[in-house]
C-alpha cells in the first residue's frame, strides 16, 4: 500500500510531503462537475484487482503564516502485486478505519474531528515544516507515511467506538443517498468494505450533488459499471431522503455471445504490449492533431484518450495503480475469485466523458 | 463547453491568502449588479463554478452576520482552480464565456512547485494565452509594515520577486502578440481602512500608493519593458467594504518563523459594499470591445490593416483573436440568419446578440472611479 500525506507548513505552500502522485486522479471529478477534492471529501475506487484512495478536508490545529486553518489530504493505493508489493489484511484494515473516520469528520463537521486530532499528534508544525521543506526526498516520504500509519494503527490512542457498518446485503448494488443520512452512511461503509475486498465499483461523496436525477449522477451511472455507492453532500440541499437505486449497468457481452464469466482472462502478455502502445500512440497523434486544428483555450477533456486506451487494453487487464492518468476507467479481472458480478468487466467502462 | 465557444481568458496573480478567490468572487456579484436589467446575465459557467463561489459567499455572509471577521473562512488554494464565468445573451451558442485561473499561491516560487510540473506547465500556458492579468495586492501588509526587521519580510509575504518573474513572462508573451490588447490590473484589496470613499474615516491612499509604487517597482517595470504597449492600471478594491482593520502584527513563532495577523471587525451595516470592482469590469470590457472594433474594423486604412493581420492571425491562433473572431462570426451569422427567415424568432435572437454588444459597450464606456490611475 503507498501512502501519501498532503498539507502546507507555516511558510511553504500545500504539497505531498517528499513525493508526489504521478497523476492527480481525483481532480477528474470536479472537471466532471461531480465533486470538489478541496472540500471534505471521500473517494474511493477499486477495479477489483486493486484500489486507490483520496481523503481530504480534515482540518489541521496548526496554522499558516497568515493564520489561516490548515487542511490534509491523503492518498492510499493499493500495491502493485508485479513490483512485489503485497497488500495484506492489515492494510485493508487500516485503509477501512481511516475512512471510517474521516466519514465521522465529514459528515460533523463541527467541532475536531478525530482524524484531526490523530494527525496532530504525530505532525507537530516544525516536522511538517522541516518534510516540506526537503522537497522531494524519500526519506521524509516515507517518514510521513509511517506517522499516517502510526496515527491510525489499532490500538493507539483512546479506543475508537465501533465502526457502524450495515450488516445486512445492501439494498441495491448502485444507489446514491445522503451525506446526513446514517443508514446511507452505513451502507456506503459496506460498500467501501467490499470494494477494499476486491468488488469492482466506487464509493463518492459528491459535494456538488443535491438529488438523485441531477444530470451529473446519471451520466457517472452511465460511464460507470461496477459498484456505485454515492453520498450527496451538496451545500444547502435539502437532504436526499433514502437510498436511491441507480440505472443497472448492463452486463456486457462479448461479441462471440460468451458469457464473460465463462471466459479465461488474457492478463496483457508481452505480445500484446507493442501493439496496444502504437494504438495509443496513434490515439495520442490524432487528440494532439484534432486539438491543434480546433484547439481553444478551453480546458480539453483528457479522458477521451484514456478512456480509449483502456479500451483498447481490453477486459481482464488493467489494474488502478497509483500512476494512471485521472479518468482513466478500472477494471476487474474475471480471474478474480472474489468477482462475483458480470457487469464488472467491460469495454464500454471507457464511455467516460 | 463546446470547443466552438469564446472564452477570454484572465490570469490572477499572487501569494497564498492575498485574495484571488474574493476578487473572482466579487467580480461575479459586481457582473450581476451591473447587468442588471441589460437582458444579459453573468453565471457561473459550470458547477464547479457555481458551488464553489457560493460557498464563498456563503462562508462570506457568515462571517458579515457574526460581526466577526475570521481570517479563515475561506481556506487556501490546493490545486489549480479553473473559475468558469459566462456572459449571458439568452441565446443559445452566443455566449462570452470568461475562464479564470486561480493557483496555489506558493506555486509561484519554482522550488515549491516540485512534483507538479506538469500542472504548472499547464497553468503557465493558461496565463501566456491570457490578455489580461490581475494581481492582487495586500494593502494591509504594505501599510501596516513599519519596522525594519519585518519590512525585510515583505519580498516573502508579497512574492514580489516571483510575481515579476511571472508578469515578466507574460509581458513577453503579450509583446511577441502585438495586435492583441494587453492589461495588468493591479488591485489592492484588505485597504478598507486607508480610503474614506467607502465607509472609512481616514484617507490614506497617497501613502499606499507610495508604498506600492516602492516594493511593486520591479514588476511594474518589468511588465513597461517587456511590453511597452501594454495598459498597466492601478485599481484598488474593496471586495467586502463594510469591515475594518482593527489590528494587525508581525509574531515570530516559537521555531522562529515570522507571521503576519490581521483582525477585521465588521464596520456600519454589515452589508457587502463593493468598491471598484466596476473599474475592473471596464476594463475588462474595453479589452473585448477593443479587439471586436480592431476584428470588424471598417473605418480606416490603418484599422483595416491591422484587422486583416489580426484575422491571418486567428487563423494560426488560439488565443484573443480567434475567440474575436468567432463572437464576430456568430453575430454576422445571427443577421445574416435574421434577415434570411424574417421570422419573430430570428429577429429575437439577434436583438439579444445585439444586446451583449451594447451591454458590453455601455460599460467599456464608463469613467474609471478616482481610485484608478494608469501607470
Ligand atoms: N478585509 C478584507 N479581507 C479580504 C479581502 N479580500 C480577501 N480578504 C480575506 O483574505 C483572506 C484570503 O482571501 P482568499 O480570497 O481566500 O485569498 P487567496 O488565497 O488568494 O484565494 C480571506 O479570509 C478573505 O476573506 C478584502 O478586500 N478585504
Ligand atoms: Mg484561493
Amino acid at each position: 500500500m503507498h501512502v501519501h500525506l498532503r498539507t502546507r507548513g507555516t511558510d511553504i505552500d500545500y504539497r505531498f510531503i517528499g513525493d508526489t502522485p504521478k497523476a492527480f486522479w481525483w481532480s477528474e471529478y470536479k472537471r466532471r462537475g461531480l465533486t470538489d477534492h478541496e472540500k471534505p471529501v471521500i473517494v474511493v475506487e477499486s477495479d477489483g484487482a486493486g484500489w486507490r484512495i483520496y481523503l481530504h478536508g480534515a482540518e489541521s490545529r496548526r496554522r499558516d503564516n497568515r493564520t489561516t486553518p490548515i487542511t490534509f489530504s491523503i492518498v492510499l493505493a493499493s500495491g502493485a502485486p508485479e513490483h512485489g508489493d503485497r497488500d495484506d489484511a492489515a492494510d485493508r484494515e487500516f485503509a477501512f478505519r481511516l475512512i471510517n473516520l474521516w466519514l465521522e469528520a465529514v459528515s460533523e463537521p463541527s467541532g475536531r474531528s478525530t482524524v484531526a486530532e490523530r494527525l496532530d499528534e504525530v505532525l507537530p508544525a516544525i516536522t511538517v515544516d522541516h518534510w516540506l521543506a526537503s522537497g522531494v526526498d524519500p526519506e521524509s516520504a516515507r517518514a510521513a507515511e509511517k506517522a499516517v500509519r502510526m496515527a491510525f494503527s489499532s490500538g493507539l490512542s483512546e479506543p475508537e467506538p465501533p465502526i457502524a457498518v450495515s450488516t445486512s446485503e445492501p439494498p441495491y448494488r448502485r444507489w446514491l443517498g445522503d451525506l446526513s443520512d446514517e443508514k446511507s452512511r452505513e451502507t456506503f461503509v459496506a460498500h467501501v468494505r467490499e470494494l477494499l475486498d476486491g468488488r469492482q465499483g466506487k464509493a463518492l461523496i459528491l459535494t456538488f450533488v443535491q438529488a438523485p436525477d441531477d444530470p451529473v449522477v446519471a451520466d457517472l451511472a452511465a460511464a460507470e459499471t461496477g459498484d456505485l455507492a454515492l453520498l450527496a453532500a451538496r451545500r444547502g440541499r435539502t437532504p436526499v431522503e433514502g437510498m436511491h437505486p441507480l440505472g443497472k449497468a448492463e452486463p456486457v457481452l462479448p461479441a462471440d455471445g460468451k458469457d464473460l464469466r465463462s471466459r479465461r482472462p488474457r492478463p496483457m502478455g508481452r505480445k500484446r504490449l507493442p501493439l496496444v502502445a502504437l494504438a495509443v500512440v496513434i490515439l495520442l497523434v490524432g487528440l494532439i492533431a484534432w486539438l491543434m486544428l480546433t484547439g481553444t483555450g478551453n480546458a480539453t477533456p483528457l479522458p477521451a484518450l484514456s478512456a480509449a486506451a483502456t479500451t483498447i487494453t481490453s477486459c481482464p487487464t488493467s489494474k488502478i495503480s497509483p500512476d494512471m492518468t485521472p479518468g482513466e476507467q478500472p477494471e476487474r479481472p474475471t480471474s478474480d475469485p472474489r468477482a462475483h458480478r458480470p457487469w464488472s468487466c467491460s469495454a464500454s467502462t471507457a464511455a467516460a466523458r | 463547453m463546446t470547443t466552438d465557444q469564446v472564452a477570454f481568458k484572465i490570469g490572477l496573480l499572487g501569494p497564498s491568502r492575498v485574495g484571488k478567490t474574493s476578487l473572482v468572487t466579487a467580480m461575479l456579484s459586481e457582473a450581476q449588479r451591473m447587468l442588471a436589467g441589460s437582458g444579459v446575465a453573468m453565471v457561473a459557467a459550470d458547477t464547479a463554478t457555481e458551488v464553489v463561489i457560493d460557498g464563498n459567499r456563503e462562508a462570506l455572509q457568515g462571517d458579515l452576520l457574526s460581526g466577526e471577521f475570521l481570517h479563515g473562512s475561506l481556506l487556501g488554494t490546493v490545486e489549480p482552480t479553473y473559475f468558469k464565468l459566462a456572459l449571458d445573451p439568452g441565446v443559445p451558442d452566443a455566449r462570452i464565456d470568461i475562464e479564470l485561473l486561480d493557483f496555489p499561491g506558493g506555486w509561484i516560487k519554482p522550488k515549491d512547485r516540485v512534483g507538479v510540473e506538469d500542472q504548472w506547465e499547464k497553468c503557465r500556458k493558461f496565463i501566456a494565452a491570457s490578455t489580461i492579468l490581475l494581481v492582487p495586492v495586500d494593502a494591509s501588509l504594505l501599510m501596516e509594515t513599519t519596522e525594519k526587521e519585518h519590512l525585510r519580510l515583505l519580498p516573502q509575504f508579497l512574492t514580489t520577486v516571483q510575481v515579476e518573474q511571472v508578469a515578466r513572462d507574460w509581458a513577453i508573451e503579450r509583446n511577441r502578440r502585438p495586435e492583441e490588447p494587453a492589461l495588468v490590473a493591479f488591485c489592492p484589496v484588505k485597504g478598507e481602512a486607508y480610503f474614506n470613499d467607502n465607509g472609512g474615516i481616514k484617507n490614506r491612499s497617497v501613502l499606499l500608493r507610495q508604498r506600492f509604487d516602492t516594493v511593486y517597482a520591479g514588476v511594474v517595470q518589468a511588465v513597461r519593458a517587456e511590453a511597452p504597449k501594454a495598459t498597466i492600471l492601478y485599481a484598488p478594491v474593496d471586495t467586502i467594504g463594510c469591515v475594518e482593520l482593527v489590528r494587525a502584527d508581525w509574531t515570530k513563532s516559537s521555531t522562529g518563523i515570522w507571521g503576519f495577523d490581521a483582525k477585521y471587525r465588521v464596520r456600519g451595516k454589515a452589508e457587502i459594499s463593493r468598491m471598484g470592482v466596476d473599474d475592473l469590469m471596464t476594463a475588462i470590457a474595453q479589452q473585448l470591445i477593443y479587439g471586436k472594433r480592431l476584428a470588424g474594423a471598417q473605418e480606416s486604412d490603418d484599422l483595416r490593416a491591422l484587422a486583416n493581420r489580426a484575422a491571418e492571425y486567428a487563423e494560426r491562433s488560439e488565443g484573443f483573436f480567434r475567440d474575436i473572431w468567432l463572437w464576430v462570426n456568430r453575430e454576422r451569422q445571427a443577421r445574416r440568419t435574421a434577415a434570411a427567415q424574417h421570422d419573430r424568432e430570428a429577429r429575437e435572437a439577434l436583438h439579444r446578440v445585439l444586446a451583449l454588444d451594447a451591454v458590453l459597450e455601455k460599460i467599456a464606456a464608463q469613467r474609471f472611479g478616482p481610485r484608478v490611475s494608469r501607470l
